[in-house]
């Protein structure tokens, strides 16, 4: 099936990942290659721009520390 | 004198990250360089100084060496270095100063080797009690300073505030450089146009730290003193970007309405161009007074809404109504600013029904509901909270850190759910905060471009696609929390073996999610706020903490 191909830095790609989960993970899991196949055009913004999502790493908290609520940002 | 001002490295970043300068020690080291002392900042929580070579720094022959204690969680560091010190022959005298220090100054005073604590505002106790030191005369008689006496018991002696702001030096900017450089997305440049809050709100130390004779005060600088600092610092260092870390910048008090409209009139009637942030009560949203703000800069405005619902609003003594936050939202977006909404998830008063409003009304309004969600009031010495939680004796452990007794169990079992499974979202939150700076900043459609973003003036995108990015993340972790709120409602005594299996997979859900909203953050950042060339791109695939 052909595709239209797509920019990662198109907003619209931006909005579809905001409401399409499985397009958010096939985007997020795809290779290059695969990629092209998804009809997402691999351009060199896009595939930094790819790159630099991936590259997010959570830190793996398991214990949610305590969220503080300061009101006093500045004291003496 | 040599003097050296210390703000102890943090143990434990947490949600406590010192990103910015601190005001505190800029006013007190202004202070004391006014009156001819050699004064160095430390600022080790900014600067992530490690405890040894800090430990190094201070051992440098200093006459006087004071520390800022704004918060539980540095009370033990800053103990722990001053013992260090005691150790290793320092007999200097060494004060602290801050909120939790003034409400805390007897456990401190008892805890460790510090010679006094500097009561509520410190820089005139600060200058006299160094001119005394100088001299070799008897500190212990100086005002605003509590210790112990020659008898061993701990006293305080009193200090009357100075009536007027204008009269303190600005604050010293030791620390800015280095922020602009190491922390340009994080850090925010602050300024302080007033001290103290007309109001009462059960969860906040403020008015007892500023109140006079049992009443509250807001001072304030005068307009043009406050515009002549920032554009000092517009000279300085080229920063153009302002974050108001005021108690109480606006609210419905006819005072504030009209300092803040003078504000924007001056800094138009002057043409000076920079972007500011501030915070306001929800009922103090007046669309004329904001119009005339977001005419002169205004972009961000923090608004402490607090909760969804009239009987726990009321139990913080908040005096306005759910329907006035959403108006308020609405007045801001309509303007053209961003509402940064947070709200106290976990009161001691919460009952499961209020986690439900919550989660809904917060959604429902498109705000950012990570940034509330997992709020837990903290129970801080000098509020009201901590008063009445202390009479009815539900207060839990020890200094510094105290907590509370859940009126309603189910609470107390969706908040251990949402500590064991959802500290994914913790890194989140702070993405998203960070990105909602950056793309706030990035908006500048003001003459001529900011020196610091260049190439990014006047694009509204970034924020509108983030606040897509928000809405579909809202979704998902609403979804997430009503996981709890569901399981607590089918289980509220919460068996053992359901809990586990439960947190097991409710965790990895959360980490996918957050993964998944992580990674589209990152595609938005990349391919919209990425300045210029390509090789900008390059930077941001180490994350935003590489420096």
């Amino acid at each position: 099936m052909a595709h239209a191909p797509i920019d990662v830095t198109d907003p619209a790609v931006l909005r579809r990942l905001a409401s399409d989960r499985s397009f958010r993970e096939r985007l997020f899991a795809s290779t290059e290659e695969e990629l092209g196949c998804l009809g997402v055009a691999v351009s060199p913004r896009s595939r930094l721009a790819l790159q630099a999502a991936r590259a997010a790493k959570l830190r793996g908290q398991d214990e949610f520390r305590e969220a503080q609520v300061l009101r006093c940002s500045v004291s003496f | 004198m040599r003097v050296a001002l210390v703000k102890a490295p943090r143990e434990d970043e947490g949600l406590f990250s010192d990103n910015s300068e601190s005001l505190a020690l800029g006013y007190l080291a202004a202070a004391a360089r006014s009156i001819g002392h050699e004064v160095d900042l430390h600022n080790a929580a900014l600067r992530r100084t490690p405890r040894d070579r800090l430990l190094d720094a201070l051992l440098d022959d200093y006459d006087f060496i004071g520390f800022n204690l704004p918060d539980p969680t540095l009370v033990r560091p800053t103990i722990e270095l001053v013992d260090e010190l005691r150790a290793a022959g320092v007999d200097c005298h060494i004060a602290v100063g801050g909120h939790t220090a003034t409400f805390h100054h007897r456990e401190l005073l008892s805890a460790s080797s510090f010679d006094s604590v500097a009561l509520y505002e410190a820089e005139d106790t600060i200058c006299e009690l160094l001119g005394i030191i100088d001299r070799g005369g008897d500190w212990k008689a100086t005002p605003g300073l509590a210790l112990r006496n020659t008898s061993g018991h701990i006293v305080a002696v009193p200090r009357t505030t100075r009536a007027h702001l204008d009269d303190l030096r600005w604050p010293a900017r030791d620390d800015l450089a280095y922020v602009l450089d190491h922390r340009p997305e994080d850090g925010a440049v602050p300024v302080l146009a007033s001290r103290g809050c007309y109001f009462n709100c059960t969860f906040c130390s403020v008015r007892a730290f500023y109140e006079q004779d049992g009443r509250a005060t807001w001072r304030r600088r005068s307009v043009g003193s406050v515009l002549d600092e920032i554009q000092d610092l517009i000279d300085r260092f080229a920063v153009s970007d302002i974050l108001f870390v005021d108690d109480l910048f606006l609210s419905r008090s006819p005072a504030t309405l009209k300092y803040a409209e003078s504000f924007a009139r001056e800094v138009l009637r002057r043409a000076q161009s920079f972007t500011f942030t501030i915070s306001a009560t929800v009922d103090g949203v007046r669309r004329e007074t904001f119009e005339l703000l977001r005419e002169s800069g205004l972009r961000q405005v923090f608004l402490g809404a607090e909760a969804a619902s009239d009987d726990i609003l009321r139990s913080l003594n908040k005096w306005f109504r759910p329907a006035d936050i959403a108006a308020a939202v609405r007045t801001l977006r309509d303007l053209g600013i961003d509402p940064s909404v947070s709200f106290i998830n976990f009161t001691p008063t919460t009952r499961l029904e209020h986690l439900r409003q919550n989660l809904d009304f917060f959604s429902d309004l498109d705000a950012n509901v990570l940034q509330g969600l997992f709020n837990r009031y903290q129970v801080y010495a000098g509020t009201p909270l901590y008063a009445s939680l202390s009479a009815s004796g539900t207060v839990t452990g020890t200094f510094p850190h105290f907590g509370y007794v859940d009126s309603d169990s189910r609470v107390a079992l969706a908040w251990h759910l949402c500590q064991r499974a959802f500290g994914a979202l913790n890194e989140l939150h702070y993405e998203v905060k960070r990105l909602e700076r950056k793309s706030s900043r990035a908006y500048r459609p003001l003459s001529g471009p900011s020196p610091r973003s260049a190439g990014l003036a006047g694009s509204r995108e970034p924020r509108e696609l983030l606040a897509t990015l928000i809405r579909g993340l809202n979704r998902d972790v609403r979804d997430l929390f009503a996981q709890v709120l569901d399981f607590v409602e089918r289980q509220p005594d919460g068996r053992d073996e359901d809990v586990e299996s439960f947190v097991r997979d409710l965790r990895r859900e959360a980490r996918t999610t957050a993964g998944g909203w992580l990674k589209a953050l990152r595609l938005l950042e990349a391919s919209h706020l990425a300045a210029g060339p390509l090789s900008s791109l390059e930077a941001i695939q180490d994350g935003p903490r590489a420096n």
